[in-house]
């Protein structure tokens, strides 16, 4: 992987939309990211210092699914989803389908504004 | 249906309408069925005239690794609070999902117990199909063995992705 790029981002700055092509994932290095519904603008997740977001990228025709916002003044570390993608298509095809699938039910999550609620063990 | 994801968010315990999830499955027919490699297909899927929640769908519809499985109407496929052995990716059908507080109606593209599973958690909503639901399914073992193989990069994401779905405050202990 390579390729890392520091991204200062002002507060109340978008660093993408919804819709766009996904080719770059983050890492918050200082300050704080909101993830928001493109429909409702509803916060969807607060994303923090050492926390990644932008995970669409390891798909090779992944689009973003949320927009994200800087909350304050952001500093992000930025990596190029090639690399991810070599690294990906490297795998299983089950580890494929587990990130196309995974990111489906997150999308699925966000979409029905989900929250599960812990289930005790049956 | 008419838009990218049929959704009505405001729905819970208290109204007769259930908020809904849906890939866009017309749209999604218009590039796969035929053929896929038609002008109109290929400008469909280069011009992002599918949504995120489409294309995944699209190409876990497409896997030729994972098992098929159907449900019959009023088949359980999850039960709140039971292990999950098997994650599923509906492909067609519709069903109804519950907990204690909300309904909720699931369509094709719905994932059940995916991020549950891989976390060593129960399923978190009863699902039961209203109509005959057909699916791809995801060996929760097998994935979690893989996952522990992966590069720490990818595994990262994965966790990632797990931890915001469930919306859990910490990483469960089988993935850190």
């Amino acid at each position: 992987m390579s390729g890392f790029t520091k991204v200062q981002i002002k507060e109340g700055e978008m660093l993408f939309w919804a819709g766009e092509v996904a080719n770059k994932l983050y890492i918050v290095q200082k300050g704080a990211i909101q993830l928001l519904d493109p429909r409702s603008s509803q916060p969807l997740a607060k994303v923090v210092k050492g926390e990644s977001f932008g995970e669409q990228c390891i798909l090779s025709d992944g689009i973003r699914s949320a927009t994200a916002m800087a909350l304050e003044d952001t500093e992000c570390i930025e990596i190029g989803g090639d690399g991810l993608r070599q690294l990906l298509a490297a795998q299983s095809p089950l580890i494929t389908s587990l990130f196309q699938a995974l990111l489906l039910q997150l999308h699925m999550h966000n979409t029905l504004l989900l929250k599960p609620k812990p289930a005790a063990a049956a | 249906m008419d838009t990218e994801t049929d959704t009505d968010t405001s729905a819970n315990s208290n109204t007769s309408i259930p908020a809904h999830f849906s890939v866009n499955v017309d749209k999604i027919k218009l590039v796969d069925v035929g053929n896929p490699l038609s002008p109109d297909a290929v400008s469909m899927y280069d011009g992002h005239g599918l949504s995120a929640q489409d294309r995944l769908y699209f190409c876990l519809r497409q896997s030729t690794t994972l098992g098929h499985c159907v449900f019959n109407p009023g088949e359980k496929i999850a039960v709140r609070g039971d292990r999950v052995h098997f994650a599923q990716i509906v492909i067609s059908g519709d069903m109804t999902a519950s907990d204690e507080e909300n309904n909720f109606s699931y369509g094709p593209g719905s994932v059940i117990g995916l991020a549950e599973g891989m976390a060593n958690l129960p399923y978190s909503f009863t699902v039961t199909a209203t109509t005959t639901v057909t699916t791809r399914f995801i060996p929760v073992h097998d994935a979690q063995q893989e996952l522990m193989q992966l590069n720490a990069g990818l595994r990262g994401i994965c966790r990632t992705a797990i931890v915001r779905t469930l919306g859990l405050k910490e990483i469960p202990e089988n993935l850190k």
